[in-house]
């Protein structure tokens, strides 16, 4: 437990230290919703209707961005060769930092949809949707995209390169998430794309860590 | 050498880095108060070998044992059975040096205030390792060292850097973890003031260009 902790308490610090650079990916979201309605129709009734894509295609770009840093310093450092040589196991371990990353750069981007939604004419009662879309599908892609990370970690540029790798396995859930939002715009009913959301997560949660360990291996290796 | 004493060995390493071929069926056994000096010009896989010790990287041939069982079985050692120093340190640049050990020491179980009375670290624990110099930096790593608190070390060039005086204390370090039993393998160009001379390693294989 003293162990989880320290290593939580570093994560913490770290992002802390570097809030800068990780705010950019809401930056970014915020961005992109802002911008929309100024290169299109910008009647109520069109920004409404596109107010999930906007919205699903912006949490996506945000946290693309993000993600390059994610074990790109680590590696530089030497961390990922201790974490590799230390008892504790390597899933755990990239399972918290995927945590406290989806913290700094995820959990931001939920709590901005409600007024980029509202600035994009999106009906007040069915903001919700949006929400829980985004509370279940952008930790999914954070651990996603861990996997894309470890790959390219040991490149010097690899942003682009994840971002390629990673677009396949993020469709689904821009579908589905986006979907729960146009599906709550026209008032059917969304369980259905947030039970396929929750399955994503709890798959993510428990396979994609293992796979981020394996990349990260594979990284170390040729590094 | 009994194999009960045999802490780490390997054997018919070979390896292939980009069109070289490296370590051409080259065996190693390291039992316990082993220091070994590995003393080889740059290109020949000093860094390569200590990485391949450490598990880092696998070889393309050969096999690795570990207290005469399968190399898994260092995972089973109550604490960690191997580290593994070069000039990255581990730590995270942007914290400061005290956040960077504690969080060490914590996730080892070692305590950090002994660590840092003997290697005089009290007037860097508030700088960021960012912040240090060169030869603090090494230091730093020594301490990263003897918290992470291993049976096996393998260094790699760590004297760079370091003045006389923290040349002897990373010696006095390795002459310590060999009297409790500890393996050291480390790489450098220079020779360290030990107590015990080291056996040395050349590496002179057929090193195939």
């Amino acid at each position: 437990m003293r162990g989880l902790n320290a290593l939580l308490r570093r994560e913490l610090q770290r992002y802390w230290r570097r809030r800068g650079d990780a705010l950019q990916a809401p930056l970014i979201f915020c961005l992109i919703c802002l911008v929309f309605p100024l290169g299109g129709v910008p009647s109520p009734e069109h920004l409404a209707r596109y107010a999930p894509a906007v919205i699903w295609a912006g949490a996506l770009t945000a946290c693309i961005f993000g993600l390059e840093a994610l074990y790109r310093q680590e590696m530089a450092e030497g961390w990922v060769d201790a974490m590799l040589l230390s008892p504790w196991p390597m899933p755990l371990v990239l399972f918290l930092k995927a945590l406290v990353h989806w913290l700094f750069t995820g959990l931001p981007v939920v709590l901005l949809a409600w007024p980029m939604s509202r600035a994009l004419y999106f009906p007040v009662d069915q903001v919700p949707a949006i929400i829980y879309g985004l509370l279940l599908g952008t930790p999914v892609l954070v651990l996603l995209g861990g996997i894309g990370a470890g790959l390219t970690a040991g490149m010097g540029r690899g942003g682009l390169l994840t971002s390629l790798l990673m677009l396949p396995l993020y469709v689904p859930i821009l579908i589905f998430g986006a979907g729960c939002g146009v599906a709550a715009h026209d008032g059917l009913p969304i369980a259905g794309q947030l039970y396929l959301l929750a399955c994503m997560l709890v798959a993510a949660i428990f396979l994609a860590p293992w796979a981020s360990a394996a990349a990260l291996k594979i990284a170390s290796e040729s590094s | 050498m009994s194999t009960a004493e045999t802490v780490l060995s390997a054997g018919d390493l070979w390896l292939r880095r980009g069109d070289r071929e490296l370590f051409g069926g080259y065996s190693i056994t390291l039992g316990q108060s082993d220091v070994l000096w590995l003393r080889a010009p740059n290109g020949r896989g000093k860094t390569t070998l200590l990485r391949l010790l450490a598990g880092l990287v696998t070889p393309e041939e050969g096999w690795l044992q570990w207290r005469g069982q399968s190399f898994a079985a260092r995972l089973d050692e109550p604490g960690q059975a191997i580290s593994f120093l070069d000039d990255r340190l581990g730590l995270s640049r942007d914290l400061s040096v005290a956040d960077n050990l504690h969080y060490v020491a914590d996730m080892n179980g070692t305590a950090l205030p002994p660590v840092s009375q003997q290697l005089a670290l009290e007037g860097l624990l508030h700088r960021r390792v960012a912040q240090l110099s060169t030869g603090q930096k090494k230091r730093v790593g020594m301490a990263r060292l003897l918290l992470e608190n291993a049976c096996v070390w393998l260094l790699d060039e760590p004297a760079n850097g370091l003045d006389t005086l923290n040349r002897e204390r990373l010696c006095g370090l390795i002459d310590a973890h060999r009297a409790r039993g500890g393996v050291c393998v480390f790489a450098s160009h220079d020779e360290l003031p030990l107590q015990h001379a080291p056996r040395v390693d050349t590496l002179e294989l057929p090193c195939v260009d």
